[in-house]
């Protein structure tokens, strides 16, 4: 039983679990944390494992077997926490013996291939917390329905530029120049019956990067400061694209509009 | 204030939708976010403080996602972005571009010190909560 290939079977297992996580949106430490947990499971000799969010490497070593190294390279993250809540689960039942190495695969193959809400649900519900984050700032009754629908809209386009793979920061630009363009256009045929203030902030409400910026915090307080830094860059670069989206679009709608 | 706090609650639910949280811990992270947000309207109210308000209001969130992890066996995760989300300084990152548009730049200048305030007491939160613990934490092995 005690041969390579069984080692090198777990360490696939934790590398790969871990890298379902770390696509999932979840925070380094808890990455590092689950690896080192899954091996230490087993009677290796020393364990050391290094994530940062665009990558992971994991060193084990037994007595009989010299050195193994996994590196695996991390691309397209997203927030999944349904998978991160079962993938810290199923590590959890591996580590008690719960659950045997091959019950594990078919498992991890199970929740990467878990889907949880459709795509047209997901947007119906940025529409309505859009909605109701416009409300949170006073929002009238007319300033709430045109939420909802440019609500609708940025979602359908954050959903559908997410499908090109393109780069956040880009998504996030295209999402708040759209946002402050059909802001503009509203108050253009609306006149002065709607403030435009309630509608432009509930509806960048779901653009704003707060997953990042609890994720950095978290990161840096758990020693992980190559993470933590970077993610807070994330998060800063992410909140500068919003704000030169609304910017771009407001002012050149002051420009045609000549309102300024 | 009462609508106000009912929508947060909805908004907060319909987040963690869009971030895939499961059907069973929707109602709770809901409820994250509404406290969240009532506690921040009431210190508003009382101090008239934003900066405050969000301090308190994020101790509290981190408090509560902490036990809530602890008895749902969940990541904290899940509770604490819910409750952060409805506190994220979105109101002065606008009203800064505002003013920037506007070339009033010394109170541009003010509402983005307001908003890094903002999210820094946030951050200050969340290091408080997470660390206190291990304070009472017995010597690892």
């Amino acid at each position: 039983m005690q041969n390579n290939s069984y080692y090198e079977k777990i360490l696939d297992f934790a590398v790969h679990t871990g890298e379902l996580m770390l696509k999932s949106g979840a925070e380094t430490y808890r990455v590092e944390d689950t690896i080192t947990r899954i091996l230490n499971h087993h009677e290796f000799h020393s364990v050391d494992t290094f994530v940062i969010p665009t990558g992971i490497m994991v060193t084990v070593e037994t007595k009989t077997y010299s050195l193994s190294t996994k590196v695996v390279r991390v691309k397209n993250r997203a927030n999944r926490l349904d998978r991160i809540e079962k993938l810290n689960q199923l590590s959890r039942d591996y580590v008690s013996g719960k659950i045997t190495i091959d019950e594990g695969y078919s498992k991890l193959k199970e929740i990467k291939s878990s889907a949880s809400y459709k795509a047209s649900v997901i947007i119906l519900w940025i529409g309505i917390s859009c909605s109701f984050f416009a409300v949170m700032f006073n929002a009238t009754l007319i300033e709430f329905i045109l939420s909802f629908f440019i609500g609708l809209g940025v979602g359908l386009l954050q959903y559908h530029l997410n499908e090109k793979q393109i780069v956040n920061f880009f998504i996030l630009f295209i999402c708040s120049l759209f946002l402050g363009f059909s802001v503009m256009l509203c108050h253009a045929l609306l006149g002065n019956i709607m403030n435009i203030e309630p509608v432009i902030i509930g509806c960048i409400m779901p653009l704003l990067p707060g997953v990042a910026f609890t994720t950095a915090v978290r990161d840096a307080i758990s020693d992980e400061l190559i993470s933590g830094i970077s993610r807070a860059v994330e998060a800063l670069l992410m909140a500068v694209a919003l704000a030169t989206g609304i910017g771009v679009s407001l002012s050149l709608s002051y420009y045609i509009g000549g309102l300024l | 204030m009462i609508l106000s706090v009912i929508s947060a609650f909805i908004s907060t639910i319909g987040f963690s939708i869009v971030f895939h949280v499961q059907k069973k811990h929707l109602l709770i992270c809901g409820a994250v976010g509404a406290i969240g947000w009532l506690i921040y309207l009431l210190v508003n109210e009382r101090f008239n403080s934003s900066v405050i308000a969000s301090f308190i209001a994020a101790l509290v969130v981190t408090a509560l996602s902490y036990l809530l992890a602890k008895k749902r066996k969940t990541p904290i995760t899940i509770f604490l972005v819910a409750g952060i989300i409805p506190l994220v300084p979105g109101l002065g990152l606008y009203r800064m571009m505002y003013a920037v548009l506007n070339k009033d730049y010394s109170s541009a200048l003010n509402y983005a010190t307001l908003t890094f305030e903002i999210a820094g007491v946030i951050a200050g939160a969340i290091v408080i909560i997470s660390l206190l613990p291990l304070l009472w934490r017995k010597q690892p092995k």
